[in-house]
């Protein structure tokens, strides 16, 4: 995409991302033209899409229509797309908390939100364990998250602009249409490398934005008669930040254009990483204010917190990583000149 | 970017060249080659120089008005994946062209035209003097100087870190001719097998003589080994710096990840050195999409200025964690294992990633000011 055009999108997506709207996020993307632009350049306009989401706090919740979009597409089951996704909330990167048990499936995860539900009657989309580790999908066609008892939760989480719910709930096996083919499977890893280079971007908008502040504000704030942005110290800390920042990217913008499932995991990894350490080193920089619910940095903090968790947090990754390097002694070249 | 016609991409080159690797039987005592020795692994290692600029696969990348087959940088840094993912060891040599090549091509064309051949293909080596005992980070306050000698120039005083001194026949230098700072210097080509330089290697932390200190007593320097203009000397140098970061950390990211399936040869997995190994990987994966865009970026031309910065402080991260975790996975064996010398020798000198070719500390100051614009000290 050309810089000029980046820029428009950019701007424009910043609007409709924190513009207090009843619509649903999708149909104010539909009136950009979002179509279009994904069809032009899916890697640009998504990344930018997340980078700003993470960036503005948004509370648009644009990962679950993609996802689900994405299923949909996979399996070629077009009523897919509408339903409402029900994420996996184990530690374990390719665990799955959800299960088919007989006669029954048992619902066990994280719906994002908030905003405008999917349109009724769209139901939930549970990635579930059919049994000897087969992974497959439940469309639980005609249930709400009201229905299945979905709280939201975890006051740690207010302010990050995202308010996820954890749902808890057992389904008869007659209410919903199960995918449990190796097709279900694929769609699965599609879809979680997916997520993962997307919110590996949201993260970066937010290590990116908490460390612009940080350094505007060492270059506001004075103490022993100069600006404390002059202090070697804090030049270190925010520098290492930027540097992580930087390289986390890097490998972002190669998931991106790559979509490969290895390249995805390490960019989240990665992105993780960057955004908590920059965080520390923003916290640091602004001393006590920083530390105030008034201030903004609580927020970022929580919601840095929040994208990391989700589909698998920066140290469990590493660790997922680092096993697979052990397995197989292979350590693959990401990226050719 | 300038395509080769031979290879329509350096991907397309890297291929061709792993076929030569893994079928030629003149490239077989160079497969998984651990030199015992610094001496012993340049000398080792020039031969595949040779044979490699013989070949000419060496040759692309570089113009042909100093050996080369033309082609842009890419090429060069297509190579060392190559060499990497062959298990062979980059020689010592091809990191200091990268590093002084193309200054000479641009500030030195009548030097280059008549040297630089017999430095690619190996057949002599170079070295490059900087620092002094008082002048490390602050290297504008060195204080090597040169004087007027007839139609030359007489150069007197100390240097030290001279990657590779005590093998080379000449060496870049960096020498005082006029004001203090950073206006008063000038980059010179010198011979070293002369009257009035000694040359002392100096053992490093791994046991290894990488680098040497150089005493210089009026060594003579013809008129025509000025590489551009009096005074220059600085900006010379800047422009070396980003060519310096860039292929040295695209070296070094192929180093990486060969040394962690290397390390996995030996020793028993562990979780606990799991995510530190994953961590490394992710840093060593940053450092080498950061540098491919380096390459790409000077391979298109571009003048590359603070951000280059960022490319070393990659190095730096990606370097320590990933010996940080070789060491840990190997456990004891690091210690005990003979056979192993090469591994510790390697974790030795990773050491000094936060030190060589501008400190950390100077590194985080330069992006903290000019990449981010933080304010300087008053």
């Amino acid at each position: 995409m050309e810089p000029e055009l980046l820029e428009m999108l950019r701007s424009s997506l910043t609007k409709v991302l924190t513009e207090r709207s009843s619509v649903a996020l999708d149909v104010r993307l539909a009136e950009l033209g979002w179509d279009d632009v994904v069809a032009d350049d899916a890697p640009s306009a998504l990344q930018a899409l997340f980078e700003i989401s993470g960036g503005t706090l948004s509370d648009a919740d644009p990962l679950s229509p993609l996802l689900a979009r994405s299923l949909a597409e996979s399996l070629g089951t077009p009523e897919l797309a509408a339903a409402s996704l029900v994420l996996p909330s184990s530690l374990h990167p390719d665990e799955l908390t959800s299960y088919v048990d007989g006669t029954s499936v048992v619902v066990s995860g994280v719906l994002l939100g908030p905003g405008p539900g999917p349109a009724a009657g769209s139901g939930l989309l549970v990635p579930v364990e059919c049994g000897e580790g087969r992974i497959g999908l439940a469309h639980l066609v005609g249930a709400t998250a009201a229905d299945l008892g979905a709280s939201h939760c975890a006051a740690v989480l207010e302010e990050s602009g995202q308010h996820p719910a954890r749902v808890e709930a057992v389904v008869a096996a007659t209410d919903a249409v199960i995918f449990d083919g190796p097709e279900a499977r694929a769609a699965w890893g599609t879809a979680v490398a997916l997520g993962r280079w997307t919110s590996a971007a949201e993260l970066i908008g937010i290590g990116t934005r908490v460390l612009a502040t940080a350094v505007a504000y060492a270059g506001e704030r004075k103490q022993y008669g100069r600006a404390i942005g002059s202090f070697q110290a804090l030049q270190h800390r925010i520098a290492s930040a930027h540097t992580l920042i930087v390289g986390a990217r890097h490998i972002v913008d190669e998931a991106a254009r790559r979509r490969d499932p290895w390249v995805a995991l390490v960019a989240k990894a990665a992105a993780g990483r960057a955004a908590e350490l920059t965080c520390t080193q923003a916290q640091q920089t602004y001393g006590a204010i920083g530390f105030t619910w008034e201030h903004e940095f609580h927020r970022y903090l929580r919601r840095s917190y929040l994208v990391d968790r989700r589909l698998g947090d920066w140290r469990t990754l590493e660790f997922e990583i680092g096993s697979r390097i052990q397995a197989t002694g292979r350590a693959p070249r990401i990226g050719v000149l | 970017m300038i395509e080769h016609p031979a290879y329509p991409s350096p991907t397309a080159y890297a291929e061709a060249l792993s076929g030569f690797l893994g079928s030629d039987p003149r490239v077989a005592p160079y497969l998984g080659y651990r030199p015992h020795d610094f001496e012993g692994g340049a000398a080792h290692l020039s031969n595949l120089q040779r044979l490699l600029f013989d070949e000419g696969w060496s040759r692309l990348g570089w113009p042909t008005r100093c050996g080369g087959l033309d082609g842009d940088p890419r090429f060069r840094a297509a190579m060392f994946d190559a060499l990497w993912a062959h298990d062979i060891l980059i020689p010592e040599a091809f990191t200091t062209l990268e590093i002084l090549v193309p200054v000479l091509l641009v500030y030195a064309p009548h030097l280059a035209d008549a040297l630089l051949p017999s430095l690619l293909r190996g057949d002599e080596g170079w070295a490059q003097a900087f620092s002094e005992p008082d002048a490390g980070s602050d290297l504008a306050a060195l204080r090597t100087r040169m004087e007027p000698d007839g139609e030359g120039w007489r150069i007197t005083g100390q240097k030290v870190w001279s990657t590779y001194g005590h093998l080379a026949r000449r060496s870049v230098l960096l020498a005082r001719s006029g004001e203090p700072g950073h206006r008063g210097l000038t980059m010179v080509l010198l011979d070293l097998d002369q009257p009035g330089v000694d040359v002392r290697p100096i053992r490093a932390e791994d046991g290894e003589n990488h680098f040497s200190e150089i005493f210089l007593d009026g060594a003579y320097l013809p008129a025509d080994r000025v590489i551009g203009t009096l005074g220059q000397g600085w900006a010379i140098a800047m422009y070396m710096l980003q060519w310096e970061r860039g292929a040295w950390g695209w070296i070094q990211q192929g180093r990486f990840h060969n040394r962690i399936e290397r390390a996995l040869e030996h020793g028993v997995p562990s979780p606990a050195a799991a995510a530190e190994l994953g961590r490394a990987y992710a840093l060593t994966t940053a450092l080498r999409l950061r540098t491919r865009d380096t390459v790409n970026r000077l391979a298109a031309e571009e003048t590359l200025g603070p951000e280059v910065s960022i490319d070393k402080l990659l190095i730096v991260d990606a370097e320590l964690a990933t010996w940080d975790a070789i060491r840990h996975h190997l456990g004891a064996s690091f210690e005990l294992d003979d056979e192993l010398h090469w591994l510790r020798g390697e974790f030795f000198f990773s050491r000094a990633a936060p030190i060589y070719g501008g400190s950390q500390e100077i590194q985080r100051m330069l992006v903290a000011q000019r990449v981010l614009g933080m304010p300087r000290e008053s």
